[in-house]
């Protein structure tokens, strides 16, 4: 029994001593929480102790809580040598401690982009708190000018960015990209992330393309519209609306539109040396607006129509594009290279990642569009 | 073998009720040692030596621990109604027999050191990143102790519970398909039969958990289901290793897995659930459960060959032997200076795990036939 | 009264006359007692002249002479009226009518046989068993002139009526709790159980209480290893004053400083009932209304009675809502401070804002909230049993409540804290075992302390301590964590959720008895169902022969 309470009571003593001063407790509104943050190569030149110049700039959305403070969040930038060096930076600034595990949307400067983003984005890998579905975006200029944009209509910038960045796939046919994605992206051989990019406007941010990457380097920007060409052919699952317009005559007969998920289906095959792909753009969706006051039968005849003014429509987009990326941006961005890589990867290690290869890839494009409903009227 | 042992001395360590399991209980165990940390850093060992095709070593790689069962079930076959302590003496003599259990044990305590370090580290690193090591490792320490001092029966006890919390941790695994990329894993067998092969070698160190087997097999009162139960155990386990190893590479690829330490964590980092939205915090909870199965079984194993060694018999001071054999691992985790040191001696023990699996019961055969020869030429 | 002599079992049984041995009465001599009347009662006064309760009756029987003769009894435990119509009535008036008695020698039997209208009537030599008699409650018939006294057991007196119990509360189920009295509570078990293999042994306890133990289970059912176990440890026992069965409980008990009870306390007969019918065994003590079972699996402490005696998926539903009470009453506040103390980024994105804003308002850290809140109301609770009424607990949670939301006010505490107390104290009580919801509660206080020193790694640390304490336990050497640990899978039906009846062919086998067939093989669903199949057929065939009917008729 003596040694059962001795045993109880220096457990006592020892919880005693912990609940005081334990290591890893930090209650939560004793800390500043990052949800967004924006990285940009850096406008000054080195500060007083390291001589060489800043080479990065961090920008910092940290909501608020207290409740007598008017805005809801704050928005900071800092400049060191290297991204957690603006730690130290803040730190010098901020009264609390700093928790990177909420960051939810990660913006990066174009400049930095055009140098290698891995190098930025192995922070946010490496830390284990870090979840890996951070949502990415690339912005026009500077990431500091996008999240110092007043936004009055909205909690606070960062939830704005996040919530744009989430939506535009279902919306916008912009994909959705996460730090995952781009980190297998440009660790892969054979694979190319995209990323949206966005630009402050008045009282809002807008999506304005889509980055075309090589690795980790951006090699070229996408406008909205051949963004998304690019991700039908990317095979990225979106949704939206596309415009239709049907004629008949050399006269405009039937305009409307319809909203459609996308998928795609890629074989290849080879011929001696020539790769050939064939990718197929898969349609699928609804009618939602026509304009000729024509009801749409339940044959379904007019609705074939539609499908193959959508398709013929698409495809040509399709073929042009595909030229621009074999002429212009001459790397594989419409991820592509890895169904050749899974049927012959020994051989084509080495090469997969030259220009040659999409160059000289036979690329075929086909469209499949059903229309399933109408909506409410005929 | 014979079957049933005494129930009267229930303070006796060789044969007292505490220290028999079941035959259910015994494939738990096996289940719970093997997936411990080697689940954990398999996937990227295998991409690294074989590229995409690892799983397939890894599924072939169950081969090994069941040719070690195989070869423990005949060692115990020829020695019946003994255990591992009782065959070391009488094969080899005392001396050298004592010699031959002193190597198994101090293998097996340098086990349970280097997987203990691991997991605290893992700890360290995922969930209390400033908490000292020696902390982490004092409470793991308190927590094994307290399950192994009441003898196998209650470590045969938690190892069945708590086997179901791996279905659990691995079905979440497959909320991470989403972002899955299947011609990652194609094209299949382009490695090539002897590379797979070699990966065979290198994914048998991961099941390591066959050579408790010489320790816990006579401790099943039913001795007949022991080599079946066995097998199923591997089987398990190598479907579930296997399983783990196809999404990681599933998911991450080849190149990109190797810049990871430990894949099948990352994966519940990966997607977003409705409404607790990280899948970690399941991780994060049932962590403990997967990591501390396989330190209590080696720990006991290692305290009980401690014991048999030194020839005690009572079940009181089998207890302080555990206080004495936790000191020592905490010692050995406490001294050395980073984690890489335990990596390395975890490769190490990867051969060690073919000498005290294979290589002792096939010495303790041919040994015996040697004697039974000398015997029939004597007598 | 005493222990049964056990002529057909060889188990070392010490009689509990050996227990009380005449140094125990306070050195009332093991003599004999005189034939003398006065000398007799003199002797006797010696001793109950302290207590003025017990009266001594004199008066004289005419059976061939007038002899003397005396009853002493309790007043409050006799029952007054069978004391004067089934003792005094036939002693001074009857025996006038008797006239057969041949010699003097034996009076004693002539009344015991033929003049006492009483059912339960003894012979007694010693002073000392005469003196321990009277103050059983027992009454003494003693006459002039033979040195052997009558014991007549007719003991009345005041007694709860049967109403329902506190303890296992239901709506479905019968109404009848035990009550203080041992015989009144053996009786409602035999009413439900009429098997003539129900076993019941009866001890005394305690050298001063004397309270009169029932231990009973059933014969070809319970495993006799088991039941020679709780005897042998029963007679161990040898306390002063033994007011409860939970003093047995601890004597008992295989490990009493578990957490976890390892036996069950009902109340109600019918639990009772099914625990014997499962081989288990029930200990019953006079002057208490609370019955033990051992020995008892865990799961079946999250049992309850209505589970059996409705749908199986009403029962299986509730019970699963019982275990999700049984985690959040734990670990809920726990789960609280880990995640909000340590892993924050854990926290659904939401939610993150708003907590943090309530929690600027709180100037403690949470672990030490929570504490504070979790004193106050545990004390209300406690305060709530003492109120009077048996409202009292939900009086005490309201007011806890209002006290909450002041607490609110004076920002000591954030509501979301409160919240989550008050649904952990609320969980703490859907336990159906009240010893569970005490062990739930010890429960959660370790689990606070867990997390607010490691986080979440404390919270499965402390998890994994518990569940390996439970598999550790055993209950009478039964595992008591089973069919958990070791696992069975042939019980997993009744334990998550309850499976139909069809099911219950067999005993569960995580405790081990002799006779494991429940139902026979013929009652399964195949007989119901063929006599459905038969009635199905005669109705199809009285419908054919009715249309045939018909037909006939159309045609």
């Amino acid at each position: 029994m003596v040694k059962r309470k001795l045993v109880l009571g220096f457990l006592c003593f020892c919880y005693l001593i912990f609940i005081s001063s334990c290591w890893d407790s930090r209650d939560i509104e004793d800390l500043t929480i990052a949800i967004a943050a924006g990285y940009d190569t850096a406008k000054q030149s080195g500060s007083h102790y390291d001589d060489k110049e800043n080479k990065v700039a961090v920008t910092g959305v940290f909501p608020l809580f207290e409740e007598e403070v008017v805005s809801s969040a704050t928005v900071a930038t800092n400049e060191a040598k290297t991204i957690a060096a603006t730690r130290v930076k803040r730190a010098y600034k901020t009264p609390r401690k700093l928790l990177l595990g909420m960051l939810q949307a990660a913006v990066y400067g174009d400049e930095l982009a055009r140098k290698g983003l891995y190098g930025s984005i192995e922070i946010l890998l490496r830390d284990p708190q870090v979840k890996h579905d951070v949502l990415m975006a690339l912005a026009y200029d500077r990431a500091e000018d996008v999240f110092k944009t007043k936004i009055n209509n909205y909690s606070n910038v960062g939830n704005y960015v996040f919530d744009l960045l989430k939506n535009s796939r279902t919306n916008a046919f912009i994909p959705t990209v996460t730090i995952h994605a781009f980190a297998m992206g440009a660790l892969s051989d054979c694979k190319n992330p995209v990323l949206p990019i966005i630009k402050p406007g008045i009282n809002s941010i807008e999506i304005v393309g889509l980055g075309i990457f090589r690795g980790d380097r951006l090699i070229a920007r996408a406008s909205t519209d051949e963004a998304r060409i690019i991700s039908f052919l990317r095979g990225e699952e979106m949704e939206g609306y596309l415009p239709f317009a049907i004629e008949k005559e050399g006269k405009i007969f039937n305009e409307g539109s319809v909203y459609v998920k996308n998928s795609r289906k890629v074989e290849v095959y080879r011929k001696g040396n020539i790769y050939n792909f064939n990718i197929t753009v898969k349609l699928k969706g609804d009618v939602v607006e026509q304009s000729s006051q024509r009801p749409l039968s339940e044959k379904g005849e007019e609705l074939k129509e539609i499908e193959k003014s959508v398709a013929k429509d698409i495809k040509m987009q399709c073929e042009s594009m595909i030229t621009k990326i074999k002429t212009e941006y001459k790397v594989d961005c419409i991820d592509i290279s890895r169904f050749a890589m899974a049927k012959w990867r020994k051989e084509l290690k080495k090469i997969i990642n030259d220009e040659d290869f999409i160059r000289q890839a036979n690329i075929n494009v086909d469209v499949d569009v059903v229309i399933s409903r109408k909506g409410e009227m005929q | 073998m014979q079957t049933g042992k005494s129930k009267d001395n229930s303070t006796d360590i060789k044969n007292g009720i505490r220290f028999q399991i079941t035959a259910r209980q015994y494939l738990f165990i096996l289940i719970g040692s093997a997936t411990g940390s080697g689940i954990l850093s398999l996937p990227r060992m295998v991409n690294k030596e074989i590229g995409h095709d690892g799983w397939i070593s890894v599924f072939l790689g169950g081969i090994v621990p069941v040719v070690s069962l195989l070869l423990i079930a005949a060692m115990f076959g020829r020695f019946p109604g003994m255990d591992f302590f009782e065959i070391a003496e009488k094969v080899f003599g005392k001396l050298i027999g004592k010699i031959f259990l002193i190597i198994y044990t101090v293998y097996i305590i340098f086990v349970v050191a280097a997987s203990l370090r691991i997991f605290v580290e893992i700890t360290g690193i995922y969930i209390l990143p400033r908490t000292p090591i020696q902390a982490v490792i004092i409470s793991f320490l308190a927590l094994i102790i307290y399950s192994i001092k009441n003898g196998s029966r209650l470590v045969g006890r938690f190892n069945e519970l708590a086997f179901y919390v791996l279905p659990a941790i691995l079905l979440l695994m497959l909320a991470s398909l989403t972002t899955a990329d299947f011609t990652n894993i194609m094209p299949i067998g382009e490695a090539g039969i002897l590379k797979i092969l070699q990966g065979m070698m290198i994914s048998a160190y991961s099941y390591a958990s066959t050579e408790q087997a010489l320790v816990y097999a006579p401790m099943v009162k039913n001795t007949k289901k022991v080599l079946g139960y066995g097998i199923i155990a591997m089987a398990i386990v190598a479907f579930m290793y296997t399983y783990v190893t196809v999404i990681c590479t599933l998911v991450f690829g080849e190149n990109a897995i190797q810049t990871i330490i430990w894949p099948p964590i990352l994966l519940y980092k990966i997607v977003t659930i409705p409404v607790l939205e990280r899948l970690d915090i399941f991780f994060v909870i049932l962590w403990i459960t997967v990591a501390v199965r396989p330190s209590i079984n080696y720990l006991f194993v290692a305290a009980y060959s401690a014991s048999r060694i030194i020839k005690i018999k009572k079940h009181e001071h089998f207890a302080f032997i555990c206080v004495l054999v936790a000191v020592l691992i905490f010692l050995l985790d406490i001294i050395p200076r980073n984690v890489e040191q335990f990596f390395a001696l975890a490769d190490i023990l990867g051969y060690g795990y073919y000498v005290a699996g294979i290589i002792f019961p096939l010495m303790f055969i041919i040994a015996s036939l040697f004697i039974r020869n000398r015997r029939s030429e004597n007598g | 009264m005493y222990s049964i002599t056990r002529k057909d079992k060889k188990i070392k049984i010490k009689k509990t006359s050996e227990n009380i041995k005449s140094s125990d009465m306070g050195s009332v001599p093991h003599a004999a007692l005189p034939r003398d009347f006065d000398s007799k009662l003199s002797m006797l006064h010696n001793y109950i002249k302290y207590s003025s309760d017990i009266v001594v009756r004199t008066f004289s029987m005419h059976i061939t002479r007038e002899i003397k003769a005396a009853v002493i009894f309790m007043q409050g435990i006799t029952d007054i009226r069978h004391l004067n119509e089934n003792i005094l009535k036939p002693l001074i008036h009857d025996c006038r009518n008797h006239d057969e008695l041949e010699s003097f020698e034996n009076i004693i039997e002539f009344v015991e046989n033929k003049l006492l209208l009483v059912g339960s009537v003894k012979r007694q030599k010693f002073l000392d068993k005469v003196v321990q008699d009277i103050f059983d409650g027992l009454t003494v018939i003693f006459i002039d002139g033979v040195s052997e006294v009558l014991i007549a057991d007719i003991k009345g007196g005041d007694k709860r009526s049967l109403n329902e119990p506190l303890l296992n509360r239901t709506i479905c189920g019968p109404r009848e709790g035990f009550i203080e009295n041992l015989s009144t509570n053996i009786s409602l078990i035999r009413r439900k159980l009429k098997d003539p293999n129900l076993v019941v042994e009866k001890f005394v306890l305690g050298k001063r209480s004397r309270s009169e133990v029932a231990v009973l289970y059933i014969k070809d059912i319970a495993l006799p290893e088991i039941v020679e176990k709780i005897i042998n440890k029963i007679n161990n026992i040898s306390i002063d004053g033994l007011l409860s069965p939970g003093y047995i409980n601890q004597f008992i008990e295989d490990n009493p400083f578990s957490l976890f009870p390892l036996y069950r306390e009902i109340e109600r007969a019918d639990i009772a009932v099914a625990e014997l019918l499962e081989g288990r065994i029930v200990i019953l003590q006079d002057q208490s209304p609370l019955a033990i079972v051992y020995p008892v699996l865990f799961i079946e402490l999250m049992q309850a009675a209505e589970d059996y005696y409705t749908k199986p998926m009403h029962g299986s539903l509730m019970r699963v809502f019982r275990y999700v009470a049984f985690f959040l009453a734990t670990s809920l506040p726990a789960l609280y401070i880990s995640l909000v103390s340590f892993r924050h980024e854990l926290i659904p994105y939401e939610l993150i804002v708003p907590i943090a804003k309530i929690r600027s308002n709180v100037p403690f850290p949470a672990a030490v909230e929570v504490l504070i809140l979790e004193v106050i109301i545990q004390i209300i609770f406690e305060a709530g049993i003492r109120l009077p009424s048996p409202l009292g607990q939900t009086i005490g949670v309201v007011a806890g409540i209002i006290l909450g939301q002041a607490i609110i006010s004076a920002s000591l505490a954030s509501p979301a804290v409160i919240v989550i107390i008050a649904i952990a104290t609320i969980s703490t009580f859907a336990m159906p075992d009240f010893c569970i919801s005490m062990t739930a509660r010890i429960l959660r206080f370790i689990f606070i302390a867990a997390a607010s020193v490691f986080g979440m790694f404390g919270f499965s640390m402390a998890w994994m301590f518990v569940i390996v304490h439970l598999a550790n336990q055993n209950s009478m050497g039964v595992a008591y964590f089973s069919p958990y640990a070791p696992l069975k899978f042939v019980d997993m039906k009744d334990s998550l959720t309850r499976s139909s009846i069809f099911s219950f062919v067999k005993r569960p086998k995580s405790i081990p008895v002799r006779d494991d067939t429940r139902q026979s093989a013929g009652s399964k669903n195949d007989k119901g169902q063929q006599e459905i199949n038969c009635c199905q057929e005669k109705n199809s065939k009285a419908k054919n022969i009715r249309n045939g009917r018909n037909k006939k008729d159309e045609q």
